[in-house]
C-alpha cells in the first residue's frame, strides 16, 4: 500500500488561493486577553502561544512507524499464546480481507493487527462498519468490524444491520466486559449484546469458555463462509481473550480450516439441468436475474458465456453491481421496458427475494429459481422450477449444455429499450439543466449524469472509477445515471435497508479495497472512488475523511446540499412539523473537508462541478487526497410543483434498483 | 362453472389475491382482487355483441379527471396500441380499451372478440403495466405517495 502521507492538500478552491499546510488553531490577542484576564494563563504561556504555529493535519511519526512494524506470529512457545491471539491466527490462516475498526476490544484488535491483517482505525464505530461493508460489496471477501464494548457496539447497529440486509460476509467483534462482572453492572460498559444482533445476523456467540475460542472462531468462518452468507457476530469477555495457552491440547477442536469447513458445493441435479434448458429453449425473450450470489461466487465469466451463447437477456440485483456489465447488448440494467417483455424469468443467486409484484415483469411469468440453499425457493416469489445448486456451478453447467441460439428479435428489443431509457434520462437532464439555470442551483439530474459523463468519457476512469450512490433525492437521481462495467465498479450503498447516510463511509472501503487491488479491484490501484449523496447522509460520515487521508484512499465525495432532509415533501401538508425537515441553510461541509485533510469545493453550476470533478480526480490520484464538493441545491427539486420532474419511483431491478 | 378458474392462474403465482363477487346486472363473472399496494379492485365480465368486454374499477386510487395524472394515463393508454410497443404486448386492433372517470372513479375497459382467457391476459398485464411502467414514469413518485398514503420510504407494490 502506497501511505503518500506527507503530501498535503494544496488548494483552497474557495479562496482560490494555496494553503499549504494550514495552522488553523492559532489563539487571537483577543482570546488570550481573555484567558489572562480570567487567570488561568500567565503572560509567559500567552507570549509563547502567540508566537506558537500548532502545525495540524499532520501524521504523527508514530503512525507511519507502526505500520512498518513486522509482522509477528504467535506460538504457544515461552509465555504462550492468548485467546485473542489464538483466534488471530485462525483469522490469518482464513485469509481474513481486512478490520475496519475504532479502538476498544483491546485484546483482540491488536492480535488481529500483529499477526497481520490489514487493520484501519477510524473516528466512529459505525462508519468503521460502513467501511467493511463497503469493502465487502465491492469485494465479495469476508472482513471484520469491531467497537468498544457496549457503546462502540451499539454506534455499530444500524450498519451491522445494512451488512445483514446486504448478505455481506461481515464478522462483527466486540468485547464484552468480563463474566466476572456479568449482571452486577461493575463498572460501565455493559451491554447485552448477543439479544442486540438478533434479525440481523448469521450466527452470533458470546464466548465464555475460553479453551472454545477457536472452536467458535471456526464455527464463524464456516457460517461466513458456506451458503448465503450474512454477518456473524462473536464477543469477547476479557477471560477468554487473555487467557493463555500453553499448547494446543488446552484448546478444544484445534485442527485446521480443512477439518471444521468444506468447500464442496452444491452441484445441479441433471434433472434440473435438462428441465431448465427446455424452458430456455421454448422460450423467446429470457431474462436472467443475476443476484449476488453470482458476484459472491465470482460466476461472472460463466454468466457471460451462457448468456452470449444463447442470447439471454441479462439484469444484475444485489448491493454490487457491474458484475454483467450495463453497457452489454444483452443487459437490461438500462432498458426497463424490455423487463416486460420477458416470458421466461431465471433468478440466480437472489438472495433477496422480492414478492412478484415488486419487480419489473409481466404478470405471472415463468420462473426458475436457482439458490444454493433449498429452504428458502419458493419464498416469496411463486416457482415453475427451483434447483438447488452454487451459482457458478449451475452457470458453468449452463454454458456448457445450453445450445447456441440467436434470438435477433429479443437482442433488438433490448437495445430499442435502452435507447429509450437514454432519451427519458436525456430529457430529464435537459429539464435538470433548465432547472439549475432558471433557479441558479445544481439539480441532481445534472449531478447524476454529469457525474457518470465525468466517468465514461476520462481516459481512466471508466473501467477504473468504482463509484456508489446515496441520499434519498440525489439517490433517486443518481440511480438512473450510473453505470458499472465491471465486477464491483458500484456498490449500492443503501441496498435493501435503505440507511442514508453510511454511503460516503462505504465508499472509503471501497477506496481501501481499490487502492489495494483487493479481489475485482486488482488492476485499478490508484485511481480515486466517487460517490453521489446527500447533506443529512455527509453527517453520517463527515469525520472518516480523517480516516481516508491517514491511510490513503482517496474518495470524492460529492453532496447534494439542499438544506433538508429529502422526504421534506412530507410535511407538505403539515406546516408545524416542517421544521423537523429542515437544516441551517449553505452549511459548508467542504470547509469541514478541509479541516479533516480533504479538499473542499463549493459548486452552484454545472461548469464549476465538471471543473471541480476534474481536480478533484487529479488530486485523488496524484495525491491520495479526498475531495468533498459541496453542491449548493434547493430541497423544491425533489417534488414536481416548482421544478419538474421531481423524484421517481425507482425501477427495479436495474440500475436505479436499491431493494431485492 | 363457465370461466370460473379464469384468474387461478395470476393467483397460484402470486400476482394478487382475487375471489369471486357477487354478480350486478348482466355481469357473467366478477372477482374482487387486492393487488398492488393492497389496492382494491373488482375485475368484471360481460358478453357483449362482438365477444366479451373486461371491466377493471377502480384501476387506481381516486383520481378526478381534470388531475394531470389522468390526463398522462389517457396519453400512456393511447401508446400501448402504437408501434412503439413490442407486437407481442402491443395492443392490437383486435382490442378496444377506454378509460372512464366517473368522479374520480377510474375505469378500464376492454372488448374484443378473442377467448376470454386471452383477452384477460391482456387486461391483467395492461394493469400491470399501468402499475409498473405508467406509476414509475419520471417523476411519480409523490404522487403515488399521496395516492396511496403509503410513505416514500416504504414503496413496497405487493
Amino acid at each position: 500500500m502506497d501511505m503518500d502521507h506527507d503530501k498535503k492538500p494544496e488548494t483552497d478552491s474557495l479562496a482560490g488561493v494555496s494553503t499549504g499546510r494550514r495552522n488553523f488553531l492559532r489563539l487571537s490577542g483577543t482570546a488570550i486577553g481573555a484567558v489572562a484576564t480570567a487567570g488561568v494563563g500567565t503572560p509567559v504561556f500567552a507570549q509563547a502561544a502567540t508566537q506558537m504555529e500548532i502545525p495540524s493535519l499532520q501524521l504523527a511519526e508514530a503512525f507511519k512507524q507502526s505500520l512498518a512494524e513486522p509482522v509477528t506470529d504467535p506460538s504457544f512457545e515461552g509465555a504462550g499464546m492468548t485467546g485473542a491471539e489464538v483466534f488471530a491466527q485462525l483469522c490469518k490462516k482464513e485469509n481474513l480481507a481486512a478490520l475496519f475498526c475504532c479502538p476498544g476490544n483491546y485484546t483482540v484488535i491488536n492480535a488481529l493487527a500483529e499477526v497481520g491483517i490489514p487493520a484501519f482505525g477510524g473516528r466512529t464505530e459505525g462508519s468503521m462498519c460502513a467501511m467493511a461493508d463497503g469493502f465487502s460489496r465491492a469485494t465479495g471477501e469476508v472482513v471484520a468490524t469491531s467497537g468498544t464494548e457496549g457503546p462502540g457496539f451499539t454506534h455499530m447497529i444500524m450498519n451491522i444491520a445494512a451488512a445483514n440486509a446486504a448478505r455481506t460476509p461481515l464478522l462483527v467483534l466486540a468485547s464484552n466486559m468480563t463474566l466476572a462482572g456479568e449482571d452486577r453492572e461493575a463498572f460501565i460498559q455493559h451491554a447485552y449484546q448477543q439479544p442486540t444482533t438478533e434479525g440481523m445476523r448469521k450466527y452470533g456467540k458470546r464466548l465464555i469458555n475460553p479453551s472454545r475460542v477457536h472452536e467458535y472462531g471456526a464455527t464463524a468462518f464456516r457460517h461466513l463462509k458456506s451458503g448465503v452468507p450474512q454477518p456473524v457476530h462473536l464477543d469477547f469477555p476479557a477471560e477468554v481473550a487473555r487467557a493463555r495457552f500453553k499448547s494446543s491440547s488446552d484448546l478444544i477442536d484445534y485442527y485446521d480450516k480443512e477439518h471444521y469447513r468444506t468447500e464442496s458445493r452444491a452441484y445441479p441435479a441433471p434433472t434440473d439441468m435438462k428441465a431448465v434448458i427446455k424452458l430456455l429453449n421454448t422460450a423467446e425473450r429470457p431474462l436472467v436475474i443475476a443476484g449476488q450470489g453470482v458476484f459472491q461466487r465470482k460466476g461472472w465469466d460463466a454468466l457471460l458465456r451462457a448468456a452470449e451463447k444463447a442470447d439471454l437477456g441479462v439484469v444484475t440485483s444485489g448491493p454490487s453491481r457491474g458484475f454483467f456489465a450495463d453497457d452489454h447488448r444483452l443487459s437490461l440494467a438500462a432498458a426497463p421496458d424490455a423487463l416486460l417483455s420477458a416470458d421466461l424469468v431465471v433468478f440466480i443467486g437472489q438472495y433477496c427475494m422480492p414478492s412478484p409484484n415488486e419487480y419489473r415483469v409481466p404478470a405471472g411469468v415463468k420462473t426458475v429459481r436457482v439458490h444454493p440453499e433449498q429452504d428458502d425457493l419458493g419464498r416469496n416469489w411463486p416457482l415453475d422450477l427451483g434447483i438447488v445448486s452454487d451459482e457458478t456451478y449451475f452457470l458453468e453447467e449452463l454454458a456448457q449444455n445450453l445450445p447456441a441460439r440467436k434470438r435477433e428479435t429479443w437482442v433488438s428489443e433490448i437495445a430499442k429499450a435502452k435507447a429509450a431509457f437514454q432519451q427519458r434520462n436525456d430529457d430529464l437532464y435537459k429539464q435538470g439543466l433548465d432547472n439549475s439555470a432558471r433557479s441558479t442551483f445544481l439539480h441532481p439530474a445534472v449531478i447524476a449524469r454529469d457525474f457518470q459523463n465525468f466517468i465514461d468519457t476520462h481516459p481512466e476512469g471508466r473501467l477504473a472509477i468504482a463509484t456508489g450512490f446515496g441520499g434519498w433525492t440525489s439517490g433517486l437521481f443518481a440511480g438512473r445515471f450510473l453505470r458499472a462495467y465491471r465486477p464491483g465498479q458500484e456498490i449500492v450503498p443503501p441496498y435493501q435497508y435503505g440507511a442514508i447516510g453510511p454511503d460516503a463511509a462505504m465508499m472509503m472501503g471501497v477506496s481501501c479495497a481499490v487502492q489495494n487491488g483487493v479481489g475485482p479491484q486488482a488492476g485499478y490501484e490508484g485511481a480515486p472512488t466517487m460517490c453521489i449523496t446527500s447533506d443529512a447522509g455527509i453527517s453520517y460520515s463527515l469525520m472518516e475523511l480523517d480516516t481516508a487521508r491517514k491511510y490513503g484512499w482517496p474518495t470524492i465525495i460529492t453532496v447534494y446540499n439542499n438544506n433538508a432532509w429529502g422526504t421534506f415533501p412530507q410535511a407538505a401538508n403539515t406546516p408545524r412539523a416542517s421544521h423537523m425537515y429542515l437544516f441551517q441553510e449553505n452549511i459548508r461541509y467542504d470547509q469541514m473537508a478541509q479541516q479533516l485533510g480533504a479538499r473542499g469545493e463549493v459548486v452552484r453550476t454545472p461548469e464549476e462541478y465538471r471543473a471541480a470533478l476534474d481536480r478533484a480526480y487529479k488530486a485523488g490520484r496524484d495525491e491520495k487526497v479526498s475531495t468533498l464538493i459541496n453542491c449548493l441545491a434547493l430541497k423544491e427539486f425533489t417534488a414536481s410543483k416548482d421544478y419538474p420532474p421531481g423524484v421517481s419511483v425507482p425501477i427495479q431491478p436495474g440500475v436505479s434498483a436499491f431493494s431485492h | 362453472m363457465f370461466g370460473e378458474n379464469l384468474l387461478d392462474g395470476y393467483v397460484m403465482r402470486g400476482v394478487f389475491q382475487a375471489q369471486p363477487d357477487k354478480l350486478r346486472r348482466e355481469e357473467l363473472l366478477a372477482w374482487t382482487m387486492r393487488w398492488f399496494a393492497g389496492h382494491a379492485m373488482r375485475l368484471s365480465v360481460h358478453r357483449v355483441d362482438a365477444g366479451h368486454s373486461i371491466t377493471v374499477e377502480p384501476l387506481l386510487p381516486p383520481l378526478p379527471a381534470t388531475d394531470p395524472v389522468y390526463r398522462d394515463l389517457r396519453s400512456w393508454l393511447s401508446v400501448q396500441k402504437s408501434e412503439a410497443i413490442p407486437v407481442h404486448r402491443r395492443l392490437g386492433a383486435d382490442i378496444d380499451v377506454k378509460l372512464s372517470n366517473r368522479k374520480g372513479t377510474v375505469s378500464l375497459v376492454l372488448t374484443s372478440a378473442l377467448a376470454l382467457d386471452a383477452l384477460t391476459d391482456r387486461a391483467v398485464q395492461l394493469v400491470n403495466g399501468v402499475y409498473k411502467d405508467f406509476l414509475y414514469q419520471p417523476g411519480r413518485l409523490t404522487w403515488v405517495a399521496g395516492a396511496f398514503q403509503i410513505d416514500p420510504d416504504s414503496m413496497v407494490f405487493f
